[in-house]
């Protein structure tokens, strides 16, 4: 009988332990599910890779040698695809490797005819919470032929969201920076608190993208040395994607977190995206979430501690393709 | 630690038992809140559900301090043997 005189420390005490653990679940196991994409697009069933055929699958840069490759990306008529390069009569893509700050940095050099190749994808068509899925599983299920993830927009509970067109959150994270892509396929650079997502909508806009922050605005670096991306440790695998000039952009991920790449610091990654010449940057998910597909392959090395090599599920992508 | 105050100042009034179970209760809550959020935070995302720890938490210790001084007074009311008002 003398537990009496703590039952109710024992009870609170589970009903906050209960509350604690529904809290975590909430926030990083259970799946909401808000609304799912409209199917506007072809499946990745449309004939892949029909182009120009040869015995042999891969060789080098050579785009001469004209090779075709197993992807299941959706491709233009007569494309020619390589390990690193790919060429329709639309777009035109090449991958460099970079060895700078002590880290493998890979540039895809994008043109394209028409801005409209270049869009975004969400995990499982779906938008909504814990809804994720890996890159390269979101870049296939769309038939990308070059992506990279997004801004894992899932992690946050506010945020402007749009996506090829179609608004899912409007409520303004406080003081962030994103990046709007308008339907002629150029960049702007807007703080939330300074424009709501419907108006960026009726000036065009097709797709915004929330993580921040900018790294170079009109040609030149926007970032201060000490800003950096949440708590995160100094030098970190990073996404960003940027913009050269009209209808020529760059998706860049670099390694980080592993002996053999250390990682950049978001002011290395500002430096390097101004020594491509870019007008716009921006800065997207880093870290274990950094990833870059092209045409079936994974490019860089994706870890989130450095000890394993492994992709992390993401809740969106910004791709190029059909 | 207001214990300590309540050693120091030689009080011989302990508090009862429901001001003592919501202080505690109240300052587990608000612990367990700054945890929370703190996890949150390095992870970088937010929850709105993780504020209720400050709704519950705070009017918790509150009370519980509410409590006590009205008890005190009381009992001190009693002690000089004056009826409260």
């Amino acid at each position: 009988m003398k537990y009496r005189k703590y039952l109710f420390g024992i009870i609170y005490g589970m009903m906050l332990a209960a509350f604690t653990l529904y809290v975590v679940m909430d926030t990083f196991v259970i799946t909401r599910v808000y609304s799912q994409v409209e199917e506007v697009s072809t499946t990745a069933l449309k004939s892949s890779g029909e182009g120009i055929s040869s015995g042999e699958g891969t060789s080098d840069e050579e785009i001469s040698d004209g090779t075709t490759s197993s992807s299941s990306a959706d491709s233009g008529e007569d494309a020619v695809i390589s390990d690193m390069s790919y060429r329709d009569e639309n777009i035109s893509i090449v991958i460099k490797e970079y060895e700078e700050y002590d880290t493998t940095i890979y540039v895809a050099d994008i043109q394209v005819t028409d801005p409209e190749y270049l869009k975004t994808a969400l995990a499982e068509n779906a938008y909504g919470k814990n809804v994720t899925d890996k890159t390269s599983q979101i870049a296939e299920d769309n038939g990308a032929i070059l992506a990279v993830n997004g801004d894992y927009y899932g992690t946050q509970e506010y945020g402007y969201v749009l996506r090829n067109g179609v608004l899912y959150r409007n409520t303004p994270a406080k003081g962030r920076e994103d990046l709007v892509i308008y339907d002629d396929g150029s960049f702007e650079i807007i703080k939330e608190e300074d424009v709501t997502a419907e108006e960026l909508l009726e000036k065009g806009a097709v797709q915004i993208l929330s993580f921040g922050p900018a790294l170079v605005t009109e040609g030149s670096i926007s970032v201060t040395s000490e800003e950096e991306v949440g708590k995160a440790m100094a030098s970190n695998p990073r996404t960003a994607i940027g913009i050269i000039d009209d209808d020529h952009y760059v998706f860049v991920v670099s390694d980080g977190r592993t002996d053999e790449s250390e990682g950049l610091s978001l002011y290395e990654l500002a430096e390097f995206m101004e020594s491509l010449g870019v007008e716009t940057a921006y800065n997207l998910d880093g870290g274990g979430s950094s990833t870059m597909y092209f045409n079936g392959e994974i490019i860089n090395n994706p870890t989130s501690g450095g000890n394993r090599i492994k992709e992390r599920s993401v809740s969106d992508i910004v791709y190029i393709g059909y | 630690m207001p214990f300590l105050f309540l050693v120091i100042s030689k009080t011989k009034l302990y508090p009862r038992t429901v001001a003592r179970n919501l202080y505690h209760g109240g300052i587990a809550t608000l612990t367990l809140g700054c945890i929370l959020k703190g996890v949150l935070e390095i992870y970088g995302t937010t929850n709105a559900l993780a504020d209720r720890y400050w709704y519950v938490g705070i009017p918790m210790v509150f009370t519980a301090v509410l409590i006590y001084v009205l008890q005190s007074i009381m009992a001190s009311g009693a002690r000089k043997g004056v009826r409260e008002t």
